[in-house]
C-alpha cells in the first residue's frame, strides 16, 4: 500500500516509489538515496519530528515536513 | 610534471580532514575565506624527490550543487581557473563504506575536467564490515589512479603519496552526456565564461546565481523552464552509471556493520534517557568551563600580575613603562586568560563532531529550537555562555546554516556568564536579605537564580525577534546525515584546539589590545597637572603618616582622587544626566566606562571609588565593608540616599544585558567578519539595558 514516510512508525519497513519535490529528492540523492531503496524508520524524535530512517548502510534524518513529500511502499 | 595545488575534495564525515591531517600535521595555515566564516586550511608539503606542491583542505561537500555556504565555497573554487586555490589536480576522499554517493562527486568533478585521483578512505572499518572493493578494476573504469587508505591508522599514505608525485592524465571521457537540445546555450555560456569544459558551462546554465563571472545579460538569456528538474536528471544518469559500476568492482556483506549505532541510537535518541544523557553532558560542558577551567586561569592571571610587578621593578619608572605594564601586558594577560575555556569548549566539541554526537544533538533538539531561529546546534553555545561568551561565539561557527548562526550569535552574551557573578554578588548583598526560604535556599541564592533565567528568557525572546527581523522561516527542508558512531580521532582533537586557541590570540586579540590601551589611558591620564596637584596636596599627609596602615588609607584616598579626576572620572560625570534616569550616580559612571573591559572590573573599580581595597569576591566581610560604603552614600545635593533598593535593581538589571566585555565584542568581530554585526550586537544590547533599567527604576523609585 502507497503512503508518505511522515505515515510512517519506529521500527517499520517500506521501499522509497517517488519523491514529489525536486528539492527533497535531490537532497535525498546527494546522500545516495534513489528511489527503489530499502529503508526501516530507526527513531522518531519527541513532537514526532524530525525522523530518522536507515537506509544503505546510513542513518538519514529528516524533518516531517519533508517526509510528507516521499511516497513509500510497505 | 608535479601537481602545484592540489584540493582535496569530499563528503562531510569522509574523514577529508584526517587525511589532511595526517599529510601535514603542524605546518597547516588555518584562516577564513573573505567575508564568510568558513576555515580555509591550506599547507605546503614536500612530496618528495625535492618537489613541493600547495595542498588545499576544500570544506565538505555531497555534489557541485550547493546548498549550505561551506558547499558553495568548494564550488566556487573548483569552477573558478582564477582563483587563488584553483588546484591542477583533485583527491577525491571517500568513505569506503558510501561509495554510491562518493562516486557521484567524483564523476561530477572528473567532469569538470580536474584530473584526479580517487582515495577511499576508512578501508579498514569497510572491510570490518564485509565490504569488498576491486580497486584496480574501479580504476580501469574510471580511468583514473584508485589508492585505499586508512587516514586513521596512516595505511596506505606511500602509496597515496607516490600517485600524488604526479598528475595523472585527465579521463578521456565526460560520465555525462549533455542533453543535444541544450548544445547552442551551452556554447553561449562556454563562450562567455571562456571555458572548454561543457559541464561547467551546463552548471552556469542550470544555476546562473551562482555564476558571478557571468555577464548579466547572459544570465538572463538562459532562463531555463525547470532547471532543478536537469539536476535531478543529472544525478539519475550519474548514478544509473555508479550502480553499473559498483556491480564489477562491489561485493558486500549484508548490513550488519551499523549495529552498533543502532544500539547506541536506542538509548542516546530515546525521549527520555536521551533528553537526560544530554542534559548531562552539557552539565560536564557547562562545569569544565565554570570550574575546571579555573585553576589555569588562576595560574595565568597570577603568573601575569607576577611577572608585571617583576618587570615594573626592573624597568625605569615613567609612562612608558606604565603603557608597557597596565597597557599592553595587563591587555595580553587578558587575552590569554581564555585560553583554558577556549580549549575546554572546543575539545567537547571536537570530540562530540568527531564520534557523530553531535548530529544525534541536532536531531533531539531540532524541533524545540526551530521557533527561536536557532538550528539545533545551537544549544552548546548558548549553555557554553552560561560560564563565557566568548568560546561559545567561537564555536557557533559549526552551525551550518548563516542565519542561525548569527542569530545564536547576537543573543549569547545575554546568557549569564561568570565574570556576572561578582557584579551580582555584591549588588544583591546590598537588599536582598539572606532570609531562608523553604528551609534549603535563601532569598538571595534565589534572587540569583532568577537574573539566570532572565538572562536565558531574554536571549529566547531576542532570537525571536531578530528571526522576524531577518525574515527566516527555519521550515525549510532539511535533510541530513546521522553518521556511524566512531572513537574521535585524538589527534584531529588536539588539532582543533591548538588552531581555536591561535587564532582567538591572533584574531579577536588585537581588538583587545587596543581597548584596553584606550581604557588605561582614560583611567591613568588627568587633563594638566590634576594628578601632580593630588600628589602633592597628599605630600605633606604622607610624610607625617606613622605606620604602614595610615599610609595605605592615605594611598586609596589619593587614588580616589586621581580615578576621579581622571578621564574616566571626566566621561562619568559627562555621562550623569543620561544615567540619572536610571538612578545611577557619576560613580556608578565611571564604573560602567572602566567595566567596558570586563564586567568584573565593576567590582574593583567601585572599590577604588570608595577607597577601598579591591575585595576578593569570595571573600564574603570585604564584599560587605564594601556594601557599607556603597549604603552610607548620600546625594550632596538632596541628601538622600544614592543606593535605594531601585538603584540596585536596575543596576543589576543593566549587568544583565548590557554589552560591557570587550573581548566578546572582538571575537564576535572576528566570527562576524566585520564591524557591522559587532556594532548592532553592541547598539541592541546598550538600548536593552538602558531601557530596561529606566523602566525599572522609574516603577521602583
Amino acid at each position: 500500500m502507497d503512503k508518505t514516510l511522515a505515515e510512517m512508525q519506529t521500527g517499520e519497513k517500506g521501499k522509497i516509489i517517488r519523491v514529489e519535490s525536486e528539492e527533497i529528492q535531490i537532497a535525498l540523492m546527494k546522500l545516495g538515496i534513489l528511489p527503489g531503496d530499502q529503508f526501516w524508520i530507526s527513531n522518531i524524535a519527541p513532537l514526532g519530528d524530525p525522523i530518522a530512517i536507515t537506509i544503505n548502510r546510513t542513518k538519514v534524518a529528516l524533518r516531517r515536513q519533508d517526509a510528507n513529500h516521499v511516497i513509500v511502499e510497505t | 610534471m608535479w601537481p602545484k595545488t592540489i584540493a582535496l575534495v569530499g563528503n562531510p564525515n569522509s574523514g577529508k580532514s584526517s587525511l589532511f591531517n595526517q599529510l601535514t600535521g603542524l605546518r597547516q595555515k588555518v584562516g577564513n575565506y573573505p567575508g564568510v566564516t568558513v576555515d580555509r586550511k591550506t599547507a605546503n608539503v614536500s612530496l618528495g624527490k625535492g618537489k613541493n606542491a600547495r595542498l588545499v583542505d576544500l570544506p565538505g561537500t555531497y555534489s557541485l550543487y550547493p546548498v549550505s555556504e561551506d558547499e558553495r565555497i568548494s564550488c566556487n573554487i573548483l569552477r573558478d581557473s582564477q582563483h587563488e586555490d584553483y588546484p591542477d589536480m583533485v583527491m577525491v576522499v571517500a568513505d569506503a563504506t558510501q561509495l554510491r554517493r562518493s562516486l557521484l562527486l567524483c564523476t561530477q568533478v572528473m567532469d569538470m575536467g580536474f584530473p584526479c585521483i580517487l582515495v577511499l578512505n576508512m578501508i579498514d572499518l569497510a572491510e570490518q564490515e564485509g565490504i569488498h572493493i576491486d580497486e584496480s578494476k574501479l580504476a580501469q573504469i574510471l580511468s583514473i589512479p584508485v589508492v585505499k587508505i586508512s587516514a586513521l591508522k596512516g595505511e596506505g599514505m606511500k602509496a597515496l603519496k607516490t600517485q600524488m608525485l604526479s598528475v595523472p592524465p585527465k579521463a578521456k571521457k565526460p560520465i555525462l552526456e549533455i542533453p543535444g537540445g541544450l548544445k547552442p546555450a551551452i556554447q553561449s555560456v562556454q563562450k562567455n565564461l571562456n571555458t572548454d569544459n561543457s559541464y561547467l558551462a551546463f552548471q552556469a546554465l542550470l544555476r546562473p546565481e551562482e555564476f558571478s563571472q557571468l555577464s548579466s545579460d547572459t544570465s538572463s538569456q538562459l532562463d531555463l523552464p525547470n532547471p532543478e528538474g536537469l539536476v535531478t536528471n543529472e544525478m539519475l544518469v550519474r548514478y544509473d552509471r555508479i550502480d553499473g559500476m559498483l556491480s564489477q568492482v562491489l561485493v558486500e556483506k549484508s548490513d550488519a556493520g551499523a549495529s552498533f549505532t543502532h544500539k547506541l541510537d536506542k538509548i542516546l535518541l530515546h525521549k527520555l534517557w536521551g533528553y537526560l544523557i544530554f542534559a548531562l553532558l552539557l552539565l560536564l560542558i557547562f562545569q569544565a568551563l565554570f570550574s575546571f577551567a579555573t585553576t589555569p586561569m588562576d595560574w595565568i592571571e597570577n603568573a601575569f600580575s607576577w611577572a608585571g610587578d617583576e618587570l615594573k621593578s626592573i624597568l625605569p619608572e615613567g609612562m612608558f613603562t606604565d603603557l608597557l605594564i597596565d597597557g599592553v601586558w595587563a591587555g595580553l594577560g587578558g587575552i590569554v586568560i581564555f585560553i583554558p575555556q577556549i580549549a575546554f569548549l572546543f575539545f567537547f566539541i571536537a570530540v562530540l563532531e568527531e564520534s557523530g554526537y553531535m548530529s544525534r544533538v541536532v536531531f533531539l533538539m531540532d524541533r524545540i529550537m526551530r521557533p527561536f531561529g536557532f538550528g539545533g546546534r545551537s544549544v552548546i553555545p548558548l549553555i557554553g555562555g552560561m560560564a563565557c561568551a566568548v568560546p561559545s561565539i567561537m564555536m557557533a561557527r559549526n552551525i551550518p546554516n548563516n542565519k542561525e548562526r548569527l542569530i545564536t550569535i547576537m543573543v549569547t552574551p545575554l546568557m549569564s556568564c561568570s565574570a556576572r557573578i561578582p557584579v551580582y554578588v555584591l549588588l544583591i548583598g546590598l537588599f536582598i536579605s539572606d532570609t531562608p526560604v523553604l528551609g534549603i535556599f535563601t532569598l538571595q541564592g534565589l534572587t540569583m537564580m532568577a537574573f539566570y533565567l532572565l538572562g536565558f528568557l531574554m536571549a529566547l525572546a531576542m532570537a525571536f525577534v531578530f528571526k522576524k527581523m531577518m525574515k527566516y522561516e527555519a521550515s525549510g527542508s532539511f535533510v541530513a546525515e546521522l553518521p556511524v558512531f566512531r572513537m574521535p580521532r585524538w589527534r584531529n582533537v588536539l588539532i582543533t584546539i591548538y588552531q581555536k586557541s591561535k587564532t582567538f590570540v591572533t584574531e579577536a586579540g588585537q581588538v583587545i589590545i587596543v581597548i584596553s590601551i584606550i581604557l588605561w589611558f582614560m583611567s591613568s591620564f588627568a587633563p594638566g597637572e590634576r594628578f601632580t596637584e593630588i600628589e602633592e596636596s597628599y605630600a605633606a599627609e604622607l610624610a607625617q603618616a606613622q605606620d604602614d596602615g595610615t599610609k595605605l588609607d592615605i594611598e586609596t584616598q589619593i587614588a580616589t582622587d586621581k580615578l576621579e579626576a581622571s578621564y574616566a572620572g571626566i566621561v562619568g560625570k559627562a555621562i550623569e544626566p543620561a544615567i540619572r534616569p536610571l538612578g545611577f550616580d557619576w560613580k556608578i559612571g565611571i564604573s560602567l566606562i572602566t567595566s567596558f573591559a570586563a564586567r568584573e572590573v565593576f567590582v574593583g573599580t567601585m572599590a577604588t571609588i570608595y577607597s577601598l581595597e579591591e575585595p576578593d569576591a569570595e571573600d564574603e566581610s570585604q564584599m560587605q565593608s564594601l556594601r557599607d560604603k556603597m549604603l552610607n552614600q548620600t546625594n550632596p545635593e538632596t541628601g538622600e540616599k544614592v543606593y535605594s533598593t531601585a538603584t540596585a535593581l536596575s543596576l543589576l538589571i543593566f549587568y544583565a544585558f548590557a554589552m560591557q566585555c570587550m573581548s566578546t565584542l572582538a571575537v564576535t568581530k572576528k566570527e562576524t567578519g566585520g564591524w557591522k554585526w559587532t556594532l548592532v550586537m553592541l547598539g541592541y544590547l546598550t538600548a536593552l539595558a538602558y531601557l530596561a533599567s529606566l523602566l525599572t527604576y522609574q516603577i521602583l523609585a
